[in-house]
């Protein structure tokens, strides 16, 4: 019993004048979340599309798994790749007069005869999909006048009615506020584990990759691509060196970006809990640095106020705001 | 009020607007036969004018089926043309049919016949001429799709070769006397009258295959509206469709313009109307209503041309842009609105 839905072979990709990566062997398993990674400009993109068959490699093959075989992607045929593969891409949906429903019906043309006539068992299907991705309730609505997020759900949903065993995402968080972009994410990787779906997503999302993913696939500046657990590259300083800049830093122990700040003048702060960490937060941001031992500045954080000592004044202050307008 | 009722009720209602608009096609032009008199003659009633019978089976019957046929074929070409450029100012013209049409059509009308060796006088001189030009062209944005990987630089290409061959015919019209040069822009001027029923016979079943081929491809044309690289993922051969839709729309509308003229306007017109009026985008629900609302349009227009009443006719292409802009304005600013 094979366990993978996707496997490369010594895959080189990029165009005549550049190779962008060479020598790719990477495979995806049931049930496998998989973060593509990387800035901009490695070849993100150029990878998914070869493994969409948009584009061709420029050597190597692609495999699928079919009836437990595996087969290049070049060899069969376009309406059989699309029982096995589902895009969802970034590029704007072009503007018509569809409704979402129609768009995720769509996602049954590789299923249905000529006419693309829809059977109870597709309309079960394309309910479902809808349901899974939360957005039945505006379902006759012309796509048109949806923002891009929602438009990015119902391409989700349109992936989903396809019916495949591996979706491909580029870039699917791009258009999505913060807890769209949470909420695709978990369902994703619930859908990886519930329907042992493999799920491929390029993304720039660091944070939230560490946090769903399996495996990544992290792509650095020299165009090497590392695989590995998430967990692994945070310990191994990769995340650092690739994502190092002037103005973030990247915190290992919790796996999140931060604008570093400079800090000019010191400050003593004490205290304790969510108090005290927003506390230091905005402290931080006036370029301060907190030091835990006599200084010229002080800040006591209490229960129900700050409480600030400046040139042997103390002052005692309701909220932050007013803290820093005193500093 | 349910989507399908209103769909059957809007079918149903364009229906009945054809077979009114071609029973008053009957009625007038240059002669004016009463209702009575058409009804009796369309069932062969002896007691009818044998001169009405004449005019209306030789004539106006052959005009009114040739203004459905080609009304449905030019407006389902410029739908195909839509969908393929995913450019709603695409037409069925977009890729220099009418162009080739035209340079052959002026090889023989400006050189008196003499160059090629057909007689101009008939009307199939004309009309294998506008056959030969359009199928060059066709031939030529054939190869090069088999080039190119996207739709906007075969169009670009498209638009480029029609700029060749229209300046050809203008060189053309520039070395031709003014007799001549009249000739070749009457036919420009598109006309129904030259159809009778010989040509019927040919242009009906060209109409048919092309319009068999729009219908066979519904489901990827719905696809392509995706963009092409959805329509792939989708598991659709984009250049085969690709092709299937060239060649369609070069059978629609290469046969009408050869036994029609160029016929401007209706087919860019009818599938926004129908668009904003229906509200979709599924070429199941578009293609049959394009037929329709294409028949009725042209029906409509050419009534129109013949409003002067004796023996003038308006210029049709004229016609079909005077009536059919401000019916595409009214629609988009309808719809816009609602």
């Amino acid at each position: 019993m094979n366990n993978n839905c996707l496997q490369t072979e010594n895959l080189s990709i990029g165009y005549k004048e550049k190779i962008l990566l060479n020598n790719l062997n990477l495979e995806i398993k049931k049930g496998e979340m998989v973060c593509l990674l990387g800035p901009n400009g490695v070849g993100k993109s150029t990878l998914i599309k070869v493994l969409t068959k948009i584009l061709q490699p420029l050597h190597g093959e692609v495999f699928i798994v079919d009836e437990n075989n595996f087969v290049n992607i070049n060899k069969i045929s376009p309406l059989k790749l699309a029982k096995h593969i589902s895009i969802v891409l970034t590029e704007q949906l072009p503007s018509s007069n569809f409704t979402v429903k129609d768009i995720v019906s769509l996602g049954r043309v590789p299923y249905t005869n000529w006419l693309g006539n829809l059977t109870k068992k597709d309309d079960i299907i394309i309910e479902n999909a809808m349901e899974k991705v939360n957005i039945t309730h505006f379902k006759n609505r012309q796509v048109d006048s949806l923002s891009d997020g929602e438009k990015q759900r119902v391409m989700f949903a349109k992936a989903l009615a396809q019916d495949t065993d591996l979706i491909i995402l580029d870039e699917p968080t791009a258009h999505l506020d913060i807890v769209h972009r949470a909420e695709l994410l978990s369902l994703l990787k619930k859908l990886a584990i519930e329907t042992q779906k493999g799920i491929l997503i390029s993304t720039h999302e660091l944070e939230m990759a560490i946090q769903a993913a399996d495996s990544i696939w992290l792509i650095d500046n020299e165009n090497e691509l590392e695989v590995s657990s998430p967990e692994d590259l945070v310990l191994s300083g990769k995340f650092m060196k690739i994502f190092k800049g002037n103005h973030v830093c990247f915190n290992e122990q919790n796996g999140t970006f931060k604008i570093k700040n400079r800090a000019l003048k010191d400050i003593n702060l004490i205290g304790e809990g969510n108090r005290y960490y927003w506390t230091k937060h905005a402290l931080e941001k006036k370029q301060y640095k907190i030091i835990n031992k006599k200084s010229d500045i002080s800040v006591t954080v209490k229960p129900n106020l700050w409480q600030l000592e400046k040139e042997g004044k103390v002052t005692e202050l309701g909220n932050i705001s007013a803290l820093i307008k005193k500093l | 009020m349910n989507k399908q009722t209103k769909y059957y009720i809007f079918f149903i209602t364009l229906f009945l607007l054809i077979i009114a608009l071609f029973v008053i096609s009957l009625m007038y032009g240059s002669v004016n036969i009463p209702f009575k008199d058409v009804i009796s003659s369309l069932f062969g009633d002896k007691e009818v004018k044998k001169s009405w019978l004449f005019i209306i089976q030789e004539f106006r019957l052959p005009k009114g089926i040739t203004a459905i046929v080609a009304g449905a074929a030019l407006a389902v070409s410029g739908l195909l043309m839509q969908t393929l450029f995913r450019n709603p100012l695409a037409g069925p013209f977009v890729l220099g049919i009418s162009n080739g049409a035209s340079l052959g059509v002026a090889l023989l009308v400006l050189s008196g016949g003499v160059f090629i060796g057909v007689h101009s006088e008939s009307s199939w001189g004309i009309v294998v001429m506008a056959i030969i030009g359009s199928s060059i062209v066709l031939f030529m944005v054939m190869v090069v799709s088999t080039r190119v990987k996207d739709n906007v630089s075969l169009l670009i290409i498209g638009i480029m070769i029609g700029s060749i061959t229209g300046a050809i015919v203008s060189v053309l019209q520039f070395f031709s006397d003014a007799e001549t040069i009249q000739a070749y822009l009457v036919w420009t001027f598109g006309s129904l009258a030259g159809v009778g029923w010989d040509q019927l016979q040919v242009l009906i079943p060209i109409v048919f295959v092309g319009l068999f081929l729009a219908f066979i491809s519904q489901k990827e044309l719905n696809t392509l509206l995706l963009g092409d690289n959805y329509a792939q993922g989708l598991g659709i051969r984009i250049k085969r469709i690709r092709t299937i839709v060239i060649i369609a729309t070069c059978l629609l509308a290469g046969s009408v313009t050869a036994f029609a003229g160029p016929i401007a306007f209706l087919g860019l017109a009818v599938p926004h109307i129908a668009r904003s009026v229906l509200k979709t985008s599924d070429h199941k629900i578009l293609i049959p209503a394009t037929i329709l609302i294409g028949a009725v349009l042209l029906l409509a227009c050419d009534i129109t041309a013949q409003l002067p009443g004796n023996r003038n006719t308006l210029p049709l292409n004229a016609v079909t842009a005077i009536i059919g802009a401000p019916v595409v304005i009214w629609v988009v600013i309808k719809s816009k609105n609602s």
